[in-house]
């Protein structure tokens, strides 16, 4: 098998003959290439380069191609701060000077997509079936969070028809950005929703669970997997996420990953992590991520589990510290 | 019938209900009842069902903003009635507050600035990707008690470590208790730069700092308040 079929048969909920890895490098890529993390998120060139690099030190069965939740919120108009070693964050959200009956869905001509999608074309024809790609797009919470402004979380109690409205537009943003992945040859969509673990069950199931279903249906037309992630402690909206219509989710270090597995087996849902990002792979000693990894591996080893990290790796995380890992991935 | 209008008025603030917790904050002045039990005995007590609520994964964020919300309403209303010298004596310490350098993330920050507010702090929030200097001389210029600093970002947290490092470099460590927060912070971060005081939710941190103001010497030891210790 090679390193994609490795990942995609995890993705079927199937277990591979080793244990399926994905470190999700997004602006760790620019680090590996010696740039800065806004050069990199700006330029088709740099990211291609980054992911390159990436599969060459981390021998991957799939990689991001690039992890910046902040793409359609600054397509559509929310004003972004740029950093050297972190993905741009949103400082203007868009909908506090414009109605939401103004914003159209964007196109692949609007903000960065451009930049995103030529990176995707030209790996998608670099890697053809070696590893997988996976398309990454900003999750209709948060991107309505983006959109909102932190208002949002309380008009969910005060308001909710005006943010079910805001969902419901944001839902289908995710839906476009999805086929400008799918239709270039990505076969994995990654819906990534991480402050979705701040809310409730109840709330969970009614803005957040059925949003998700414009994407999962088209990544199935395409014969695709989705997977959901998410961040933070999300452990009471677990079985929540085995109700999403994606393959599996993905989770980082705040949830147990025993209880993850055991939950995600009764639904037989792909479930991803959670090897620890700060005082892991960042802060951590090689021996330290060599028994977080191992552990990670004992819980979820059989079908449908994919060992990645926690979330989206620090600028500087540690290469010894990955490298680490991919040993023991590779050689047991 | 003041115990009556008090729980309502805790209830209402559980709730979130701004507009019903006022009203009954009009009955109960009205009633005489003095505004500081009105705060301590309806408002906080508010707070409390919250914060019980969401230790038990009953309540979330968005039931945790709306009640503080409610709160601060009730307490501009209740403070308003109070002259200077009965707001003074209310208040249990001063914190600057914001979120490091080079963040942005601010939403739990928030929710900390608004429940030390409504705990009987006075607080000045300097915001997001606030420069190292700017805590130290915010604190200087109101004469604070504690400086609070919070990140999401592990790439910003060695400046919350370059706070100590400026208090020390200026002489000035035993005069602030220095409390740090966010998700990325460990306890095990908050030791090695020799912070007083972490807490991992936002009622813990209004806990961390009574405890500080009541009890602690800056610069001395790390206190650590944790409601959930099993995360």
């Amino acid at each position: 098998m090679t390193n994609k079929e490795i990942l995609l048969s995890a993705l079927r909920y199937e277990e591979p003959p080793r244990v399926p890895w994905v470190p999700y490098v997004g602006v760790h890529g620019a680090y590996l290439i010696g740039k800065d993390a806004d050069e990199y998120l700006k330029s088709a060139d740099l990211i291609y380069q980054g992911v390159c690099i990436a599969k060459e030190e981390y021998n991957p069965d799939g990689l991001p191609i690039v992890f910046d939740l902040q793409i359609e919120a600054e397509a559509l108009g929310c004003e972004l701060k740029w950093a050297k070693d972190n993905p741009p964050s949103v400082i203007g959200h868009v909908l506090n000077d414009v109605p939401l009956s103004e914003l159209k869905i964007p196109t692949e001509k609007d903000g960065r997509i451009p930049v995103v999608m030529e990176a995707t074309e030209r790996l998608v024809k670099e890697f053809k079936d070696e590893i997988a790609l996976l398309g990454l797009i900003c999750g209709p919470f948060t991107l309505g969070l983006h959109l909102m402004g932190s208002k949002m979380i309380s008009k969910m109690v005060k308001n909710p028809d005006e943010v079910a409205e805001v969902f419901e537009f944001c839902s289908q943003v995710c839906k476009a950005m999805a086929e400008m992945y799918l239709k270039r040859g990505v076969e994995v969509i990654a819906i990534v929703d991480p402050m979705t673990s701040q809310i409730s069950p109840q709330m969970f199931d009614k803005f957040v669970l059925n949003s998700y279903n414009p994407t999962t249906e088209l990544v199935r037309q395409y014969n695709g997997r989705s997977l959901l992630f998410v961040c933070g402690d999300a452990t009471r909206v677990v079985p929540n996420l085995c109700k999403v219509d994606t393959d599996g989710f993905a989770f980082d270090e705040n949830i147990d990953m025993a209880y993850a597995a055991e939950e995600a087996r009764k639904h037989r849902k792909v479930f991803c992590g959670n090897l620890p990002l700060t005082v892991g792979l960042l802060f951590g000693e090689v021996e330290d991520n060599i028994k977080f990894a191992q552990d990670c591996i004992n819980i979820g080893r059989g079908p449908g589990f994919v060992l990645a990290p926690g979330c989206d790796l620090p600028y500087h995380c540690s290469v010894e510290n990955m490298k680490a890992v991919v040993n023991l991935v590779h050689q047991g | 019938m003041k115990e009556a209008l008090l729980e309502k008025l805790s209830n209402f603030i559980a709730e979130g209900d701004a507009e019903e917790a006022l009203k009954v904050v009009e009955e109960a002045l009205a009633a005489g009842i003095p505004p500081l039990e009105i705060l301590d005995k309806g408002g906080t007590r508010g707070m409390d069902i919250v914060n019980e609520r969401y230790d038990n994964g009953e309540a979330f964020l968005p039931e945790l903003v709306v009640a503080g919300d409610a709160m601060t309403e009730v307490v501009q209303k209740i403070f308003s009635q109070m002259d200077e010298a009965e707001t003074k004596a209310n208040k249990i310490g001063t914190v600057v507050i914001g979120q490091a350098e080079g963040d942005v993330h601010d939403i739990g920050k928030n929710i900390v600035a608004a429940l030390l507010a409504v705990n009987g702090f006075e607080v000045h929030d300097l915001g997001i990707d606030v420069p190292v200097k700017k805590f130290v001389e915010k604190a200087e210029e109101v004469g604070a008690n504690i400086i609070a600093c919070s990140t999401l970002l592990t790439t910003s947290m060695p400046y919350l470590e370059d706070v100590v490092h400026l208090l020390t470099d200026m002489g000035k460590r035993d005069k602030y208790f220095y409390i740090v927060g966010g998700g990325p912070v460990t306890t095990g971060f908050a030791e090695q730069m020799k912070a007083d005081g972490w807490g991992r939710t936002a009622f813990d941190a209004v806990e961390l700092c009574k405890r500080l103001v009541k009890n602690g010497t800056p610069g001395t030891k790390l206190e650590i308040v944790d409601s959930q210790p099993s995360n």
